[in-house]
């Protein structure tokens, strides 16, 4: 069983980690200059979301225990497992397209996608206790790294970047806080094939909230820095505005540096989204072995799918692009459905 | 024997030796001059030779140029890198030279270019060249620097008058600036005269097409208005101010546009009679050049106008504060105010001038 820091640590980073590449570009083409009001619509709504978790969650001691249960455990079990499915698919997604496009343009995206899958799988190897651990250790690193960010891009913040507020742009931040909302609750659902830790209400949304907070300011950093136009036509407008920043002066260049937090974002999601299918295997498969040849070639096969159908046409990534939040929302609500149900059918039950 | 397997695979995939190339193998561009001519663009390279030089191999050998054209863009710079022996890598270009005619003819084909190209740092500067040819200016020989696009970048740089590349002229934000297409675009220039490079005036753009220069004057008012100035001098008569410091802001309210300056002058000469022992000389000379400042100011505003250029940005500032009530050109049509204020706050050594 993790511990309850591990577990809110984990919540940062789920929270963060679908941001990256189809996240904070998809909001910035709808809400322009005011992508952080619709961060901070999005929390509120992730707020209310993450509540109805900790009221699903609570009394419950292993929900994979309840997956056994009827076709709503079954349908519950299912989900999750797309779910994580689809994490690890956007993640190897937004990695590959990121480092081919910056970090390592002569690199083939199956070798990046591999060695993504190495990490995965050796993380998992050692089990949710060990990447919890390096979860919580890559946490101080990650905040330290966002502060330097952070007051890096004060000094060359325009602060006109702001303005007009909310002008032609009403319905598109209505839009993108429904889809900051669906990206930073989505990955949290993952936490259900953990072991219960138990969590009071504050200490359940700490994880989340500072989560969201770290991304609602780096929306604010990025209009800041780069201004409405750029952020809304560049791919990877989290990446370009790193590049800009510069530190007391001299220290400059420093974008692969910074980029690591959205690194840790992914690998903690990755790590997250194969302990959960491994997890959800086994509950369902009793033989051992075939469970874990089964959870090998689901990964391969995801990894094959993120790089050779969607990451490999255009067309492809474009509907991901368009329909991410779609489906994420879809698979929130479809997920809190199903608790709700075991968990009534749990209480009638012992009652 | 798992961790032995495990630790074979990352070899191959981690130690980051898979696409890796020696620098004796690359090509690296510091510099680029473009031109348009009989519709076809051309393109040269500066490339820095990382090889290292023999003792009895001369100094300018660091560099070399390599020159090709295309009917687009891309072919143009295609055809370049296609003559280049090695990996060309342009991570490293710190400026792009426009030749006089590619500005007149449109810049956005090739700034597009630029952009998408995910090779290229956005963070170079556009320079126009000025009454001479971009490709001659990367072919001067200037002594102790081999690298033409270092030489003039120091020269832009160093230059103690004003601060003429910021964050805000790097390539991105220009890009940015004529995307919007609320304001225009201004970019520095070089002029090449008998073999000697030197820094030019400011050239304005009307959307992506370059319509003329500012004189020395308006440009240095151009950058106490939007940029940032170390020594903008102002005369009247015997007395010349420096002016170090300046705070500026263009901003839309009651429906006017309010142009405000709060600078801070040097005195470098005094007229015969003045002296500094009573601080009335500083508030007659701070008065005056205000005066100066601001009639030089009024102009550039009206220049802007008369030219077709909003390249002081007044419509962004309007679009800002009266999102709804914008259109285009509506900078012609809005009342301005002036809020100009220099205070001569520094005398320098002496008290009074020789009579």
């Amino acid at each position: 069983m993790i511990t309850k820091r591990q577990y809110k640590t984990i919540q940062f980073f789920l929270t963060r980690s679908l941001f990256l590449g189809l996240g904070v570009s998809n909001i910035f083409n709808l809400s322009k200059n005011d992508a952080w009001i619709s961060g901070i619509l999005g929390t509120i709504l992730g707020i209310i979301i993450m509540s109805l978790l900790y009221y699903l969650k609570k009394n419950i001691p292993s929900h994979l225990e309840l997956f056994n249960k009827g076709i709503i455990g079954f349908i519950a079990k299912t989900l999750l497992f797309l779910l994580a499915t689809y994490c690890i698919h956007d993640t190897i997604i937004a990695l590959t397209t990121m480092m081919t496009s910056f970090l390592l343009p002569l690199t083939p995206p199956i070798v990046i996608a591999i060695v993504c899958l190495i990490v995965i799988l050796y993380g998992n190897l050692k089990g949710v206790k060990v990447f919890a651990k390096v979860a919580e250790i890559l946490l101080p690193i990650s905040l330290f790294i966002f502060l330097i960010k952070l007051i890096a891009s004060l000094a060359i913040t325009d602060y006109n970047n702001f303005l007009p507020i909310l002008y032609n742009t009403k319905m598109g931040v209505l839009k993108s806080s429904l889809i900051f909302a669906a990206l930073s609750v989505a990955p949290n659902f993952l936490l259900f094939s953990v072991d219960k830790v138990k969590l009071n209400y504050k200490e359940f949304l700490s994880g989340y909230i500072l989560g969201s907070l770290t991304i609602i300011l780096t929306l604010l950093s990025v209009t800041g820095t780069l201004g409405a136009t750029l952020s809304r036509i560049l791919r990877f407008p989290e990446y370009m505005a790193l590049k800009k920043l510069r530190i007391f002066n001299f220290v400059e260049n420093i974008e692969n540096i910074l980029t690591f937090t959205w690194l840790f974002d992914s690998a903690i999601l990755s790590f997250m989204g194969a302990y959960c299918i491994k997890k959800i295997l086994q509950n369902t498969i009793k033989n051992k072995k075939v469970s874990k040849v089964f959870y090998l070639g689901w990964l391969t096969l995801i990894m094959v799918i993120a790089v050779y159908i969607f990451g490999k046409y255009y067309s492809n990534t474009l509907v991901l692009y368009k329909y991410n939040a779609f489906i994420l929302g879809g698979f929130i609500i479809l997920l809190i459905l199903s608790f709700l149900l075991l968990k009534l059918r749990k209480s009638t039950n012992s009652s | 024997m798992k961790k032995i397997i495990f630790l074979i695979i990352s070899l191959f995939f981690f130690t980051g030796c898979y696409d890796y190339n020696e620098l004796n193998d690359l090509a690296i561009v510091s510099g680029m001059a473009v031109s348009y001519e009989e519709e076809k663009y051309e393109t040269t390279f500066e490339i820095i030779i990382a090889k290292k030089s023999s003792s009895n191999e001369q100094e300018d050998s660091k560099a070399m140029l390599v020159s090709s054209s295309g009917k687009t863009p891309a072919e143009a710079i295609n055809n370049t890198i296609g003559k280049v022996d090695k990996t060309v890598i342009f991570s490293h270009v710190q400026m792009v030279l426009l030749d006089e005619n590619i500005a007149k003819h449109g810049i956005s084909d090739f700034s597009n270019y630029l952009f998408r190209e995910i090779h290229i740092r956005n963070n170079f500067n556009y320079v126009l060249a000025k009454d001479c040819k971009a490709k001659e200016i990367l072919q001067t020989k200037i002594k102790n620097e081999p690298v033409v696009t270092n030489a003039l970048l120091d020269m832009f740089n160093n230059q103690n008058n004003v601060e003429m590349f910021d964050l805000q002229s790097e390539f991105d934000y220009l890009y940015a600036t004529m995307k919007d297409g609320k304001e225009d675009i201004v970019l520095p220039s070089i002029t090449l005269k008998n073999e000697k490079l030197g820094i030019g005036t400011l050239g304005y753009f009307k959307k992506d097409k370059l319509k003329g220069y500012l004189s020395k004057n308006e440009s240095q008012t151009f950058f106490l208005l939007i940029g940032s100035v170390e020594n903008a001098l102002y005369t009247k008569e015997n007395t010349a101010i420096s002016i170090y410091k300046n705070d500026a802001s263009i901003k839309a309210k009651n429906n006017k546009i309010y142009i405000s300056l709060d600078a801070q002058g040097l005195i470098k000469t005094l007229e015969e009679k003045d002296s500094l022992r009573t601080a009335n000389t500083n508030k007659k000379v701070s008065k005056e050049i205000t005066k100066v400042v601001k009639k030089d100011i009024k102009n550039l505003v009206k220049k802007s106008m008369e030219v077709d250029s909003d390249f002081l940005g007044i419509q962004t500032a309007y679009y800002r504060k009266y999102p709804d009530k914008y259109k285009k050109n509506i900078y012609k049509t809005l009342d301005y105010e002036y809020n100009i204020s220099v205070e001569v706050n520094r005398n320098g050594q002496a008290f009074e001038v020789m009579k």
